[in-house]
């Protein structure tokens, strides 16, 4: 029900989702991946290509020449900077644009080949070395040209701050990946344990091997309209809830919470206001989030999302993970396709697809009993909620 | 924040805030530098700098402690800024 203060309030909905095949080195190149996507979700709304007149692009194909190759003729296209951290965005945008009649079905697509467009391990070729670097703050003159120094920078500092051991961490890669052996479609599925964790190498000290995401290529679309046009459609409506922009500012630095000292931050301990503007859009509080996606291509990113958004009291995430807490089973399952550790790394976008299927109930052996509220967040504070009525 | 700003000389003083060490290299150069410490440094005039935390082992480093800068000259025009820990005390 539309509300005066927010309202965008389950007035848009996702009513298809698609993914191409999720593997490294497929050969393929990224409108391959993008149209398997995109056929997919087709397919999963129920709807014909000549129904798409909106078509926004997060990370892939310029908007207008993959519009071409899908063959599909658009009002509305748009294209943000290619970085997951502007997933959540993405999706608001196609909400916001069907909601303000600029089109009335809108797909939303990620598509890159990770293995070879960056090289694989090799990031020579990365935007670090841009002038001037860019949101990871890389500094390559210093060896630093990888993004996860920027995570390994920060958590050193949150151990610091707040206490803990970095082994601790291992519990976020541990739950993901038992979530992953549900899934079928994660590029990584044998099991692993704390101690496979423990004698991992270390990649970048605090950080070992599977503190990392998966490096693999992938498409992913996900199609939405107004609430009422969802209504007719084939599978029930996710409908889009609460949303809440990315932050910027000196206190905002992505692969870190507020207080940690990285990029131009001030160090301070940080505590989560009781509620935030994507609960109070959706109507709802946080405990009643039953599945929660945290955009993780390096494992603190899932304790800095669990303390930004105050699911634990402040800086006991590392201690709050134990135990199973987020786990299959737990009271806030986290990741529960594997997230980028183990399922794939597609700039969240898969983060997406398994919120609205575990609000559709469609999640098989993995799926969270009576799902019915989903919560996205991605980058400095950016998050969707989606729920089914 | 303002407009305009100017250059002054720093004492090249500072503490470290937080490193990161690496043991694997992205970029060829560094191969051979393994393992590697990127620590960022606040001076004590207030900028933040990220360098090579140098002449030291990662063992040894802690939050907070005491950095000097020493120049490393790379090429006739290319000299980097580095931070190694302080000889004497905070200036």
């Amino acid at each position: 029900v539309a509300n005066s203060a927010y309202p965008l309030r389950d007035t848009t909905a996702v009513v298809g989702v698609g993914t191409s095949v999720f593997a490294r080195n497929t050969g393929r190149d990224r409108v391959a991946l993008a149209a398997e996507a995109f056929n997919n979700a087709l397919d999963d709304a129920g709807l014909d290509k000549r129904d798409i007149d909106g078509l926004v692009v997060n990370n892939g194909p310029d908007c207008d020449r993959l519009a071409q190759q899908l063959g599909i003729e658009v009002d509305y296209a748009f294209q943000t900077w290619a970085h997951g951290r502007l997933s959540a965005s993405t999706v608001q945008v196609a909400a916001m644009a069907v909601h303000a009649g600029l089109a009335d079905y809108v797909a939303c697509v990620r598509a890159i080949m990770s293995t070879s467009v960056r090289g694989g391990r090799t990031s020579e070729a990365s935007e670090a070395f841009r002038p001037g670097s860019g949101p990871h703050w890389e500094h390559p003159q210093y060896g630093w040209s990888h993004q996860g120094g920027l995570a390994a920078l920060s958590f050193r500092r949150y151990l610091h701050l707040y206490g803990g051991q970095a082994e601790q961490l291992g519990q976020v890669a541990v739950a993901q990946r038992q979530f992953a052996q549900m899934n079928p479609w994660a590029v990584y599925q044998k099991p692993l344990t704390i101690d496979d964790y423990r004698d991992s190498r270390v990649v970048m000290d605090p950080l070992r091997l599977f503190d990392f995401a998966v490096i693999n290529d992938g498409g992913v679309c996900l199609i939405i309209t107004t609430a009422e046009r969802a209504r007719d459609l084939k599978k029930p409506p996710a409908y889009i809830s609460g949303m809440q922009g990315m932050r910027a500012g000196r206190q905002q630095v992505i692969f870190a919470m507020p207080g940690l000292g990285v990029g131009a931050q001030d160090v301070f301990r940080y505590q989560a206001p009781k509620t935030q503007k994507v609960y109070e859009m959706a109507g709802l509080t946080r405990d009643e989030v039953d599945v929660l996606q945290i955009y993780d291509s390096f494992s603190p990113e899932v304790i800095y999302g669990l303390e930004q958004f105050g699911f634990c009291p402040s800086g006991e995430a590392l201690s709050w993970i134990q135990n199973g807490r987020t786990a299959p089973g737990g009271q806030l399952p986290v990741n529960t396709h594997g997230g980028h550790l183990s399922a794939g790394m597609v700039g969240g976008w898969a983060h997406l697809v398994e919120a609205v299927r575990q609000v559709r109930g469609e999640c098989g052996e993995r799926q969270v009993n009576d799902a019915r509220v989903a919560q996205y967040v991605a980058g400095p504070f950016a998050s969707v909620i989606f729920s089914r009525q | 924040l303002c407009e305009e700003t100017t250059w002054f000389a720093a004492s090249g003083k500072g503490r470290l805030g937080t490193w990161v060490t690496f043991h694997q290299a992205f970029q060829a150069h560094f191969a051979d530098k393994l393992p590697y410490v990127v620590g960022l440094v606040d001076l004590e005039e207030g900028p933040r700098l990220a360098a090579n935390i140098v002449e030291t082992s990662a063992d040894a480093l802690e939050i907070g402690l005491n950095v000097e800068v020493v120049f490393e000259q790379l090429t006739d025009e290319v000299t980097l800024p580095q931070f190694r820990p302080s000889k004497v005390g905070p200036g």
